[in-house]
């Protein structure tokens, strides 16, 4: 019977837990750690020792086989940059239209169809945003320096 | 204790309206494949920031009440549980939907999670005052051991295995520990940046991994198909109920011990006592597994009894019951309040009016979800296209709300984006966001309690071995350490 598949990084990911789970370590030891168990640094190193004791056991335990879903699908990456646009944007264009933006966008690229139901749902929340924060919690929220 | 602190939210037409409104959008959100009761109370944190207390705790209960429930509905009706706490009901209330039988497995759920919540909450007034006496003698290594097995027990009932739970732990201290050292005031972790010195805002890293990384991860899953159930006779016959009374109590009273454990919550209560009913029940109404009355019934009263035993560690020590509890603590503390023994002492009104808060959400609880069965039944079909977008661009303006602050949205996407990668691996995020809160509280009590024994470790060790409280705790411990180690790898139904 041919193996399980495992998830893609599965081999690369004790390196890297071992690397979070050494610069935890190193912090602790550069705040006297272990000089006094009182000090600043004690607990981030016993927190550390933890981290790299379960990085351990992780390396050696069986690999577990990856579900039949891809790991990160062009619809979840295409999401994360346009969350990362839209909160880079709104300094300068102001929450209002980068929250239309990309709700606009994103409903459209889920959905797959109807462009115009997209921007109407877009305009509803964003207006809705705008009665809840704005109007009733007086949050002020990003207006943008293109408009100041 | 006084009537009117007990009988507030009853008699305040705004709490009364906060409670109910609290009630209805938490049975809709948990209605919702995706939304889960941890997001929303976690965005609602924000939202209500700026509110008097009272009515902001008032909205969270009815959320957390409403939502733990509402999770129920779609596990019947389309095979999807709203959230962890529901993935149980799901074995038995989706094959009694597809007899025909959705009507009576709605109807059962509600009451069921009626007499849970109703339990829950009992045990809360019962408990709470009591344990609040007993943590006034907590010494800081007794705080020290209560936040270890709160982590350990997270850590080893969530995600792949106890190893990367305990990562996740280990991870979650080290981000609280970010900053100015508050009894040295060295700055720890943050590599020069003035912007580290105050810490990581835990709030946006709550919305982050809670709200954006769920709703990221619901986008990998596919587009479930709605197949639209025909809803008959909700209320049950007297003669069911009774049958089925001595179970709801039986799992009430797990569920409420298993929310009161630090660090656990419903959706573990719910597995619990689904296993229980099973091996308990000698003539179930149809196998389980095949739409047993008994398979909804144990998981609905236990999942809500956890409720009230979630906020007894919460109001009395001030280390969270569960997720939900663990945001709430959040919101306690933007509202200028410490949770713990003192809470109790100092604001007792406020621990009778969250009593008699969480009994009335209770009773909303029972009125919307029989009246509003049919109605709810639609909220499943919400498609995913539509509403995580929504929920990313309200974890976006929750955040920003808090402190007006672009820099806290930017902590809430990179929690959300590297949330997201952590669960494709196996990593629980509930252990991470349990870990940055515990993480001070346990940090300074570790450091209590070696200078209090001369800067030895050995000798602290030996004063605990002393202590009544310290004893049961350790004990508590490693029997956690010894279970987990035999466990092995834990059934897959509750990895994310």
């Amino acid at each position: 019977m041919a193996e399980p598949r495992s998830r893609p990084g599965e081999r690369v990911l004790p390196v890297l837990l071992a690397v979070a789970a050494a610069v935890v370590v190193a912090e602790g030891w550069r705040l006297d750690g272990l000089a006094s168990p009182s000090a600043a640094g004690a607990f981030p190193l016993l927190a550390g020792a933890v981290m790299a004791g379960a990085t351990a056991a992780i390396a050696l335990a069986p690999r577990r086989a990856a579900d039949a879903l891809p790991m990160l699908p062009a619809r979840v990456a295409a999401v994360m940059a346009l969350l990362v646009a839209c909160a880079a944007a709104m300094p300068l264009i102001g929450f209002h239209l980068a929250a239309f933006a990309f709700l606009a966008v994103t409903i459209r690229l889920l959905a797959g169809r109807g462009t115009l139901r997209a921007m109407l749902i877009a305009a509803l929340a964003v207006g809705a945003v705008h009665l809840v924060f704005r109007l009733a919690f007086t949050v002020l929220l990003p207006e943008g320096a293109l408009w100041r | 204790m006084t009537p009117a602190h007990l009988l507030m939210s009853w008699t305040d037409p705004a709490l009364f309206a906060a409670t109910a409104l609290g009630t209805l959008a938490g049975i809709w959100i948990g209605a919702v494949p995706g939304l889960s009761v941890t997001m929303a109370v976690s965005i609602l944190v924000s939202f209500t920031f700026a509110w008097r207390l009272e009515p902001a705790l008032a909205l969270m209960a009815g959320v957390f009440t409403g939502g733990v429930y509402g999770g129920s509905r779609s596990a019947i009706l389309i095979n999807i549980p709203g959230g962890p706490a529901a993935i149980a009901t799901a074995l038995d209330g989706y094959p009694m939907a597809k007899r025909g039988e959705a009507g009576a497995a709605i109807g059962l759920t509600t009451l069921a999670s009626f007499l849970g919540g109703l339990v829950g909450v009992v045990a809360l007034a019962l408990g709470a005052p009591a344990i609040a006496e007993v943590a006034i003698l907590f010494a800081p290594r007794d705080y020290l051991l209560l936040g270890m097995l709160g982590l350990l027990l997270v850590g080893s009932l969530s995600g792949e295995s106890l190893a990367k739970g305990l990562f996740a732990a280990g991870l979650g201290i080290t981000l609280g520990l970010v900053g100015l050292d508050p009894m040295t005031a060295e700055p720890r972790f943050t590599y020069g940046s003035i912007e580290l010195l105050g810490g990581i805002p835990y709030i946006a890293a709550m919305i982050g991994c809670f709200g954006a990384a769920e709703a990221l991860a619901q986008l990998r899953l596919p587009e479930a198909e709605t197949v639209r159930q025909r809803i008959g006779r909700i209320v049950p016959p007297r003669a069911t109920l009774k049958r089925h009374l001595p179970l709801a109590l039986r799992a009430s009273g797990i569920g409420v011990v298993i929310g009161a454990l630090p660090g656990t919550g419903g959706d573990i209560a719910a597995l619990m006592a689904y296993d229980h009913a099973r091996r308990s029940t000698r003539a179930p109404s149809h196998p389980f597994g095949s739409g047993a009355e008994e398979g909804v019934i144990a998981p609905e009263a236990a999942n809500n009894a956890a409720v009230g035993g979630a906020y007894v560690p919460m109001l009395t020590l001030g280390i969270p019951g569960d997720a939900v509890t663990a945001v709430l603590i959040g919101a306690l503390f933007v509202h200028g309040l410490k949770p713990g023994p003192m809470l109790m002492i100092e604001t007792p009104h406020l621990f009778w009016f969250t009593v008699g808060n969480l009994l009335l959400a209770n009773l909303a609880l029972l009125v919307f979800g029989l009246a509003g069965a049919r109605a709810f039944a639609r909220i499943a079909e919400v498609p995913r296209a539509v509403l995580v977008p929504l929920i990313l661009m309200l974890c976006v303006v929750g955040t920003f709300a808090i402190r007006n602050s672009l820099a806290d949205v930017w902590w809430m996407l990179s929690f959300g984006i590297a949330g997201y990668g952590l669960r494709l691996y196996g990593f629980e995020l509930g252990p991470i966001i349990l870990g940055m809160i515990l993480g001070p509280l346990m940090d300074a009590s570790w450091r209590r309690t070696v200078i209090a024994a001369g800067d030895d470790v050995l000798a602290a060790a030996g004063e605990a071995t002393g202590s009544t409280i310290s004893v049961i705790l350790i004990a508590a411990l490693v029997v956690i350490i010894i279970r987990s180690f035999f466990r092995g790898r834990r059934p897959a139904a509750l990895s994310p």
